[in-house]
């Protein structure tokens, strides 16, 4: 349980300028790489890693959980704008929020993402101080069955994307053909066509860029401008008002906030499935499902709030039992090794009061977040009042350079573009595209996965239905295959009545 | 005619995950394991899909199929992209760049003399120094 002294005496030790400089620059730098499309806070974390060799460990650990906070916010801003997540954490964001930004509400859809990253941020903090290690210890539970089913679980969501399910799937399940690409983990080569630059697998972030930003971009090539009936002038009291929207729903964010960190607490699940989860959720639970996808706040909230409370059960995986959630769980991992520690139940006996002095930051850093996320919302917001002629060719330069950075090939870029060019194409014939990203983040999961469980269980693969989370993934993913079939018929008949 | 528009890419897609499907046929069991039922279920949904789009054009009594405009412009940007990446290696970043962005403004309709040739420099050094000096990431 949480140790009310040690988290007062870490407040203490992080309440000064350097730290505070700290906080600052490393929310900024997140924020700035997690904004530009195909860089990421792990790549910020990366980057900066390195340098925290000389530092100190308490100043190293607040400096990159600095930049993994402002990371998961920054790419929400042109998720929101551009409908370009600029990680795979705020692909949900996409879905509700440039809807906002077409409607007009780009400044609304903003704010709800800061305020909902802050408190999903400090929710996430407040159960990784009062449940750190049964969580950690939860995370234990999952084995390759476990997680078999928890990429199921996943892509039950494919469904739900779009009005016409079948649609839906039929692009999910390509997207998992695509995860599938590249050498598996027994050795043996699929799907390449004798590219060596496809044996690692497709790389998500110009698969992310190809099918979500360019064919949006294409369109934009018909308009002149972004969002078509808002007025120039940006107000920025409509980006501070949106907190309204959060204060009207506690329980909403709640729940939302809940998701996140259990989904975060899974080894290798992530923001990404944090955010997705929630975001479809909030949808079958809701009395409107059919206005989700059309810009209302409850999508910006439901998936931003998961994505950045799912960053304290990661942590709490991380620093209890040194296993990584995620490649930015990874590099801090890295972090701590380089500092000499060892991750485990042993860093809380030895190093207990700077650990909790980095989960301290975490409350601070929020805070930071807030106030510089604001900032940058208001500049960032100027986009939607450029014309598009000339946005259009600058976002594209974005583009191929996130694309080519992820590994320094030309190859990426190019596959963004056929990815582009297939997302574009699909959309015209009424396919969906979000499917198709998740198949590829989900596919590669679910495949290993179950290869890994067939060669624990073999022949007596049912025997899995028996583990209690097992059964309890199987109930949640026909519940939330049928669930929506339900709901809708109840709707029907409802409104025939009436 | 429109059926052919609306059903190419599931199509296009299906036949890439056909020979995908055949790729994989002489690998072990392991290997086909998720893959084998998902290209199953594809077969399925796509003749489904296909029945359903054409008992709605027929319902609509549609046939009409043009290029407009607007998707030829998009056509030749794609191109315009297409060749800024096969340049990049041989011309760098800055080069490449700015013809680029000199040619997709033209294309897209500005006119100004001053952003024609001001913004493809401006933007092109710009990004040069943020990504290269600030942020130590390799351009092409």
């Amino acid at each position: 349980m949480i140790d009310i002294q040690a988290f007062l005496d870490g407040i203490s030790m992080i309440f000064g300028l350097k730290f505070f400089i700290l906080m600052f620059g490393g929310v900024i730098f997140g924020l700035i790489l997690g904004a530009l499309p195909g860089l990421t806070g792990s790549m910020g974390i990366a980057l900066m890693l390195p340098f925290t060799y000389n530092m100190d460990a308490l100043s190293a650990l607040v400096f990159l959980l600095s930049i993994y906070s402002g990371g998961l916010f920054g790419g929400s801003i042109t998720s929101v704008l551009i409908n370009t997540p600029g990680s795979p954490a705020n692909i949900a964001t996409v879905l509700d929020g440039y809807p906002m930004t077409l409607k007009g509400y780009a400044e609304e859809a903003l704010g709800l993402s800061l305020y909902s990253s802050v408190i999903g941020g400090l929710i996430g903090c407040v159960f990784l101080l009062l449940v750190m290690e049964p969580l950690a210890e939860l995370s234990l539970m999952f084995g390759p069955a476990e997680m078999f089913m928890v990429a199921v679980f996943g892509l039950t969501v494919i469904g739900s994307l779009s009005s016409n399910v079948l649609k839906s799937v039929y692009a999910g399940l390509f997207g998992v053909l695509i995860g599938t690409i590249g050498m598996t983990s027994i050795g043996n080569v699929r799907g390449t066509f004798d590219s060596m630059y496809l044996l690692d697998g497709v790389p998500l972030i110009p698969t992310l860029i190809g099918f979500l930003a360019l064919p949006e971009l294409f369109n934009l090539i018909s308009k002149n401008f972004i969002a078509m009936n808002i007025s120039r002038k940006l107000d920025v009291m409509r980006i501070v008002r949106s907190i309204a929207e959060l204060l009207k729903r506690p329980l909403f964010v709640l729940r939302a906030a809940i998701i996140g960190v259990v989904v975060g607490v899974m080894p290798a699940a992530g923001a990404t499935i944090a955010s997705l989860l929630s975001y479809n959720q909030a949808k079958q639970w809701s009395k409107k499902p059919d206005e989700y996808g059309t810009g209302i706040p409850e999508g910006v909230i439901a998936s931003e709030t998961a994505n950045n409370a799912s960053e304290g059960g990661a942590l709490a995986t991380m620093l209890v039992l040194g296993i990584p959630g995620s490649s930015s769980t990874a590099m801090l991992l890295g972090a701590l090794l380089v500092q000499g520690w060892i991750p485990g139940p042993r860093l809380f006996m030895e190093h207990r009061d700077v650990i909790y002095a980095s989960i301290s930051s975490l409350f601070i850093q929020q805070f930071v977040m807030l106030i510089v996320g604001i900032c940058l919302c208001v500049i960032a917001a100027h986009i939607i009042s450029i014309p598009t002629k000339y946005l259009i060719p600058i976002i594209t330069i974005f583009t191929v350079l996130g694309a080519f950075s992820t590994r320094n090939t030309l190859f990426d870029a190019a596959l963004m573009l056929v990815f582009g060019l297939i997302g574009w194409f699909m959309k015209q014939s009424d396919f969906p595209v979000m499917p198709i990203v998740l198949g590829v983040i989900l596919g590669p999961i679910a495949d290993r996965e179950l290869l890994r469980t067939v060669q624990m269980y073999g022949n007596d693969i049912l025997t899995i239905f028996t583990k209690p989370i097992c059964l309890v993934l199987l109930a949640l993913s026909i519940l939330s295959i049928f669930l929506p079939i339900f709901l809708k018929y109840k709707r029907k008949v409802a409104v025939k009545k009436v | 005619m429109q059926l052919i528009q609306r059903l190419g890419p599931p199509l296009l897609i299906l036949l890439w995950s056909l020979s995908y499907f055949f790729e994989i046929h002489d690998q072990g069991t392991q290997d086909q394991m998720l893959i084998r039922p998902v290209f199953y279920i594809m077969v399925i949904l796509f003749i489904v899909n296909a029945i359903t789009d054409f008992i709605e054009l027929k319902k609509n009594n549609t046939d009409s199929f043009s290029i407009s405009d607007g998707t030829q412009k998009i056509l030749c940007y794609v191109v315009a992209v297409a060749c800024y990446i096969l340049i990049l290696p041989y011309m760098g970043f800055i080069v490449a760049s700015i013809i680029f962005l000199l040619g997709s403004l033209y294309l897209l309709g500005v006119r100004k003399k001053s952003m024609l040739l001001g913004l493809p420099i401006v933007m092109s050094m710009f990004l040069y120094i943020m990504f290269v000096e600030l942020l130590q990431v390799p351009l092409p």
